[in-house]
Parts: structure tokens; C-alpha cells; sequence
């Protein structure tokens, strides 16, 4: 049991909401994309699951590309490309990147700054269904479009919506 | 004595047997249909199946009967997240949709409004549509009909966005129309419709009777798009749209005329209780009193809009006032309401994608029902001729397990929660992209009593919750919201040992 479960163990317990709570322990484990509970969030950085802690190699670009709660992922919505056969900024192959997409604005624990991430689809085969990830800070309704991640944003090319991709544009103070 | 008893009974029963003679041969090509005319309280339910998006389907459920197969009444298809409305003078579903001509590689793409008949849910027909409408996550509101039932709107975002016009009594596509900067479509008066606004109006369009473009008005701003939006779920009574805020405002619209009339915004909750906001894949319904209900989370913040919640807010919209809080059962993440007069139901999209069924003002639960196509399979019990069944253990990367340990198991795992698909028993062993060595070494090796023994801790699979809110469908009408089925959940367990 990690820490994460723990945490949530020890809330389930303490709080009157145990039935819903204890059962979430294991969703927030393994996705750790729901921001219910502001502890559980705080408590997710150790790793989530019994697959080998995987890192993009840069200690400016902290945490597991494969877990939902690597930070480029606050405003995701889908299945994550890197464990599709691409990576956090690379389709996987034979798909292509959608040319729109939706973004948003998540904050690197590295270095306390704001990166503008635009969350490109991957397009092409069928869904990839692994590492289904759903995080929705800044996610605003369907018709405020570049900031919705309801979307599927692989249309006009190949419309089939394989992965998404989360692809850092830019500071977003700059 | 009673041997011989015994023996003399089982003769007569046989006799019995025998003198009513072989079952008869039946004849082929039965089949049922549904009434006319279908009671209050049935539901049209959205199955989304989330891993599978091109055979999603609306279910036909009686909420209120007790077996299975008296709640499964019927199914549509609805490929691509189709999206739903219903024509009562006509007695047709009308279902918009998108195939592709290679299927799950893309090709070819068509949009549909498929019409199926109300009784034998055949579809008679279908009209071709533009290939905009909008691809996403189901929202109640991205299809509208006229209240005279003319027209049929289709929202379309390509990502220019425009409403498709279609004519349901010459089943021919009309006209399409820009609504740039806007989207949905909530039909108001008997010709008009209007869309929500990024800038924080209301677009409202006017067709004439051939169903063209007329006119354009815009409300003014009342809303502000980026700090408290509007909901793009709508609670829909005849006359009236309802949507909740992000942070806990009801907005009343009366689409009564054929310009909307914003009626009231007002605060769901008291300055001490902001912390409650409205969240989920449908937040609001109205009954067919009046009521409002709005699904509520205690600790409400930015992003959390989509994640459910725990209680239920019964709602007078005629004073704005709160009349009672409804404590779920279990975590909710949409509503639907249904029935009339004192057969009025609440119907719940629970955590685990199945409906839970309260009656309504009170709140008395009254069952789950479990009709998505994630139907759970007894823990992989042996098949008739004794040989173990398919079972495949993790989420992706399957491992064939068929050997006479899960045979003789009753329980593998007491926590788990296997799921059907086809014939094969998945049993959800991990989120993640590959097995994992700890949760290989649950496949038994050898055939053995020792290795039949359930492993000294198991992984504890959970259905996916995280797919809870993409995946869940918009629900019609007077319908339930369910989602998708959930093939192939997420999950992590607790770390397994052999």
C-alpha cells in the first residue's frame, strides 16, 4: 500500500462519506486524475502503481509521463500517448497529430513556472485504450472551444482518435 | 419405505412428462415489439461503450422491474455518441450518428439522423447530413426539435460552428446555419433556436417555415464564460431551460417565445455553503412537476466540474428555493428524471456506471440497476461442458488464464470485479500499459491444490471512474444518463504477492 492509499484509507475511515471514499482509493491510486480530495492530490507524487517508475530523463521535466498525474496532464482528457507508443509530446506511429487541439495552463513543480500545453490528438487508429486520463483544471464548456477538452479534436485529416499528446508551447507568463 | 416412494413419484412425474409429449418444433423469425404507447416511467438510456465508441446504443429500461430481462426492453445504435430526440406525433426516435467507411481506421465519413420506429425499433430510414456535427463528449443539448416537431437541429463544430436544419416530415437535410462563436442548440418558440455564447450571451436564430435562416438577435452579456460558465447540460421541461453555474448559480431561461426570456439567476447555495457546487456529466433535471434537482459535490473547486457528487438538491423553481438535500447512495455523476404524478424517478449514474432508481421528492432509494454493456460475469466459472472459460486478467495486454484453478475457483478473487465481453471473462488487473511481473504471478502455473489456494492479497480492481465523466453519455428527455460501458477499467490494486 503507498502512500497515496494510505491517506486515503485513513480519510475513508475518518470521514462519514467512507463508503465512497474507500472504494476512490483505488480509482486515485491507479488514475490519480480526479482532484477530489486536495490530500490525496498532494500525496499522489510517489508511485502510483507496480509498474516501474518510468521519467522523460530531464529533472526539469519531473514525474511519470505514464501516470495521470505528470503535471504537463492537468487539463487531459484521453488515453495517454505514452503509453500507446508515442510519448508526452510524440505520436505514436502510423497516426498523425491533429493540428488543433485545445489548451492549457499547468505549473512545473521544477521550476514553480507556468507552461502554456497544448493537448494534441492522435488520429488515425482505433482508441488506444490504455492510461485514461481525466484532468480538467481550466477546462471550460464545449463553447469555448480552445479550452475544452471534451472535444475530439481529430477532424478534418484522420478522424479516428487514437492518444493524446500534451506538448509544451511556451511560458504562459512570458 | 421411503425409497420406495421416492421411486413411484418419479415414475408418475415421468409419466406426466411423457404423456404431454416432446416440446413442439417453434416457429422462426419471432419477434417482439414494443407497445405503442410506452409507460411514464421508462428510460432511454445513452450506452456510450467507452472502449468501443462506434457501437455505442440507446437502451430501452423499465426502472422499476425487478429482473433483467424485464428491464432491458430494447436497443438503438448509436454510433460515434450519437445523439437523441424523439417525435410523439410521429412515434419515431430519431438518432444522429457517424460511420466510417473503413471503420475504426477512418475513411470515408457519414452523418446520419436514423428514424426508428417507436414500436419494432426498425429503422425505416435514414437522412444524410453534412459531416460537421459535433464529435465529443454527449451533451443533451448538441441536438434540439421544434416543439412542433418540424425540425430536427443539429449543432456542428468543425470547428466553425453552425446548426444543420433537417425537415422530419420530408425526412430531407434543409439548410445549415452560422452561429460563429456560439454553440448548442435550445429550441425556443416554434421556429427559433438559441445558442450559448463564448462571450457570455445568448445567439438566438429565427427560421422560417421551410426551416431557413430568418433572423438574429443576441441577448445581452449576463454570464461570463470563463469565471462561472454555464453548464452545457441543460435541465429541459417544456417552456423553461434550466443550467446550472460552475460555481452554483441557476440560470432560468423560458423558451416559451420565440425570443428566450432570461427569467432568473440565482444562487443554489447560501454564502456559508459555496463550497457545494453542481458537477457531473448532466448536473440538472427537472421532473415532470417542476422540481429541480441538482447533482451537488461538498468540496467544489476549479476543475471539479465533472467529477459528480454526493447529495441531491431538490429545487422549487417557482420560489428558488431548496426543499430538502437527497444523500446518494453511492457517488453520482448524472441525472435523469422520470415518470409522472406519484410514479416520479430519480435516476442516478452511480460511480460504478450502473443507475440507481430513487423515488422522487422524497429520495427513498429504490434499486441499481446495471444495464451497461459492462455486464459483470460470474467470477470465470467453468463453461456447461466443464472446460474453464477464457479469462484474461489486466487491463490491454491480455493473459490468456484458462486452467482448472480458475475452474475450481468459486471466487478467484472476492474483490474482483470481472466483466463480460463476448465470451470471455475479463478480470481487471491493472491500469497500466503492461502486465505487471507481480500481477503475472496470479496466473496459475501448475495444477495443483496449493496452486487453487487465492493468493494471499489480490489486486483489487475498481471500475473505472476516471472514464465516469467522459464517458457518460447525454441522456434524453425524460431519460437517464448512463455511460459507457467500462470494458476495460482502469485500475491499480494493491501490490500481489504470490
Amino acid at each position: 500500500m503507498n502512500a497515496m492509499e494510505k491517506v486515503t484509507r485513513r480519510i475513508a475511515r475518518q470521514s462519514s462519506r467512507r463508503g465512497f471514499l474507500g472504494k476512490l482509493g483505488g480509482l486515485l491510486v491507479g488514475a490519480a486524475a480526479i482532484p477530489l480530495l486536495p490530500v490525496a492530490r498532494a500525496s499522489s507524487a510517489g508511485p502510483a502503481s507496480r509498474v516501474p517508475a518510468q521519467s522523460t530523463g530531464n529533472p526539469m521535466d519531473p514525474g511519470d509521463p505514464t501516470t495521470c498525474d505528470y503535471w504537463r496532464y492537468c487539463g487531459i482528457d484521453g488515453y495517454i500517448c505514452s503509453c500507446c507508443g508515442g510519448t508526452q509530446n510524440q505520436c505514436p506511429p502510423g497516426t498523425e497529430m491533429s493540428p488543433m487541439t485545445w489548451v492549457g495552463t499547468c505549473r512545473n513543480p521544477a521550476d514553480g513556472k507556468n507552461y502554456v500545453i497544448s493537448y494534441n490528438d492522435c488520429c488515425g487508429k482505433s482508441g488506444c485504450g490504455r492510461c485514461l486520463c481525466n484532468r480538467n483544471e481550466d477546462d471550460k464548456p464545449v463553447y469555448r472551444p480552445p479550452a475544452n477538452n471534451d472535444i475530439n479534436w481529430c477532424m478534418g485529416g484522420s478522424n479516428v482518435y487514437n492518444c493524446s499528446t500534451a506538448v509544451i508551447l511556451g511560458l504562459a507568463d512570458a | 419405505m421411503k425409497r420406495g416412494a421416492g421411486w413411484l413419484l418419479m415414475l408418475l412425474a415421468s409419466a406426466v412428462s411423457l404423456a404431454d409429449g416432446p416440446l413442439k418444433p417453434e416457429p422462426l423469425n419471432q419477434h417482439t415489439t414494443l407497445p405503442e404507447t410506452w409507460p411514464d416511467h421508462w428510460l432511454r438510456v445513452h450506452d456510450l461503450t467507452w472502449f468501443k465508441f462506434l457501437e455505442g446504443r440507446m437502451l430501452v429500461i423499465d426502472p422499476l422491474a425487478t429482473d433483467v430481462a424485464g428491464q432491458f426492453k430494447g436497443s438503438m445504435s448509436s454510433s460515434l455518441n450519437g445523439a437523441y430526440e424523439r417525435s410523439l406525433k410521429r412515434n419515431e426516435h430519431y438518432i444522429t450518428e457517424t460511420f466510417w467507411s473503413r471503420g475504426n481506421r477512418g475513411g470515408e465519413r457519414t452523418d446520419t439522423v436514423t428514424i426508428y420506429d417507436r414500436s419494432t425499433l426498425k429503422y425505416p430510414d435514414e437522412i444524410i447530413i453534412p459531416t460537421k456535427r459535433l464529435s465529443g463528449m454527449p451533451k443533451n443539448i448538441s441536438t434540439a426539435i421544434t416543439p412542433d416537431e418540424q425540425f430536427l437541429l443539429v449543432y456542428n463544430f468543425t470547428p466553425a460552428q453552425s446548426v444543420s436544419v433537417v425537415d422530419l416530415e420530408s425526412r430531407r437535410y434543409v439548410t445549415e446555419v452560422d452561429i460563429g462563436g456560439c454553440g448548442f442548440v435550445i429550441a425556443t418558440g416554434q421556429r427559433s433556436f438559441f445558442s450559448l455564447c463564448s462571450n457570455g450571451t445568448l445567439r438566438v436564430v429565427h427560421l422560417d417555415d421551410t426551416g431557413r435562416w430568418s433572423r438574429t438577435q443576441s441577448s445581452p452579456q449576463f454570464f461570463d464564460a470563463d469565471e462561472d460558465p454555464l453548464f452545457e447540460r441543460a435541465a429541459l421541461s417544456p417552456g423553461k431551460a434550466v443550467f446550472p453555474t460552475f460555481q452554483g448559480r441557476i440560470v432560468e431561461i423560458d423558451t416559451r417565445e420565440e425570443l428566450p426570456r432570461i427569467m432568473k439567476l440565482w444562487w443554489l447555495t447560501t454564502a456559508q455553503e459555496r463550497s457545494w457546487r453542481p458537477a457531473g456529466a448532466r448536473p440538472a433535471v427537472a421532473d415532470a412537476s417542476g422540481l429541480l434537482y441538482v447533482l451537488m459535490q461538498p468540496d467544489g473547486a476549479e476543475g471539479t466540474h465533472k467529477n459528480g457528487g454526493s447529495e441531491v438538491w431538490v429545487v422549487d423553481q417557482k420560489t428558488s428555493k431548496r426543499l430538502s438535500r437527497i444523500v446518494l447512495k453511492s457517488w453520482g455523476i448524472a441525472l435523469g428524471a422520470t415518470g409522472k404524478g406519484e410514479n416520479r424517478l430519480l435516476v442516478v449514474t452511480n460511480g460504478d456506471l450502473d443507475l440507481d432508481i430513487y423515488r422522487i421528492p422524497e429520495g427513498a432509494f429504490v434499486h441499481t440497476l446495471a444495464v451497461a454493456a459492462k455486464r459483470r460475469c460470474s467470477p470465470c466459472r467453468p463453461t456447461e461442458n466443464g472446460e474453464p472459460r477464457t479469462c484474461r486478467i489486466s487491463s490491454n495486454t491480455a493473459v490468456v488464464l484458462s486452467s482448472p484453478w480458475v475452474k475450481n475457483s468459486v471466487v478467484p478473487w472476492p474483490e474482483a470485479r470481472p466483466v463480460e465481453v463476448g465470451s470471455v471473462c475479463w478480470v481487471v488487473c491493472s491500469r497500466v500499459p503492461q502486465l505487471s511481473p507481480s500481477c503475472r504471478s496470479h496466473v496459475p502455473r501448475a495444477v495443483s491444490p496449493k496452486s487453487r489456494r487465492r493468493p494471499r492479497t489480490c489486486p483489487t480492481p475498481v471500475t473505472l471512474r476516471a472514464a465516469t465523466i467522459g464517458a457518460i453519455a447525454r441522456s434524453m428527455d425524460f431519460s437517464a444518463a448512463a455511460a459507457a460501458a467500462l470494458q476495460i477499467p482502469v485500475l491499480r490494486g494493491r501490490r500481489c504477492h504470490r
